[in-house]
């Protein structure tokens, strides 16, 4: 299990919340919530490998 | 040690992380904790792997292996259920957190049912 994983995330969402507020201030909310929305996404896609990766690792140390 | 000492820096580190995320006001702030959870349950996994190879399966009789290996089994799955039941109630979904280990006590409880039978039989012979 590779800890950068949570720095990645973290950075993913440190980057999303600095651009949702500079759109938010220049008065582009649509285009904040949409920055927002795919933040999530990115951050959803990394979560269901890790969760694919721990399954494995599961299967293969209970053997099921 | 090193590993324990990991562990222990992610969870922080994560922990702080969620709360820098949750105050600068990214709502996806829940899903870091997830990731979180996933790599310290990773990391555990590790030492769950040395903990089960340290039992000795091989070296057993046939049917010692048996309810040993089953007992293995038992054990994933309820780590697989409970894994996923904790990360549904971090993204607070706590209706389906239940549901999951609900499903979890079944699948457990089917993996049980051969050995329930053996005991059942067993007793069955002895009162004959």
């Amino acid at each position: 299990m590779d800890i950068d994983i949570v720095l990645k995330v973290a950075g993913v969402g440190l980057t999303v919340a600095v651009i949702c507020q500079i759109l938010t201030r220049a008065g582009r909310d649509e285009q904040s919530v949409l920055v927002s929305i795919t933040g999530i996404v990115i951050i959803f896609l990394l979560l269901v490998r890790e969760i694919g990766e721990l399954i494995s690792e599961l299967r293969g140390v209970f053997g099921l | 040690m090193s590993d324990a000492i990991r562990t222990v820096g992610v969870g922080i580190i994560a922990a702080f992380a969620t709360l820098l995320l949750r105050e600068a006001g990214f709502k996806g702030a829940k899903l870091l904790s997830c990731v979180a959870l996933i790599t310290i349950m990773g990391l555990a996994l590790g030492l769950t792997g040395r903990l089960v190879s340290l039992i000795g399966v091989g070296e057993l009789s046939e049917s010692a292996q048996w309810a040993v290996r089953l007992f293995i089994k038992i054990v994933g799955v309820g780590y697989i259920f409970g894994i996923g039941s904790d990360i549904c109630r971090e993204l607070g979904e706590n209706g389906v957190a239940g549901a999951l280990l609900a499903v979890g006590r079944v699948e457990i409880l089917l993996l049980c049912m051969p050995a329930f039978r053996e005991i059942f039989e067993l007793g069955m012979s002895y009162l004959k």
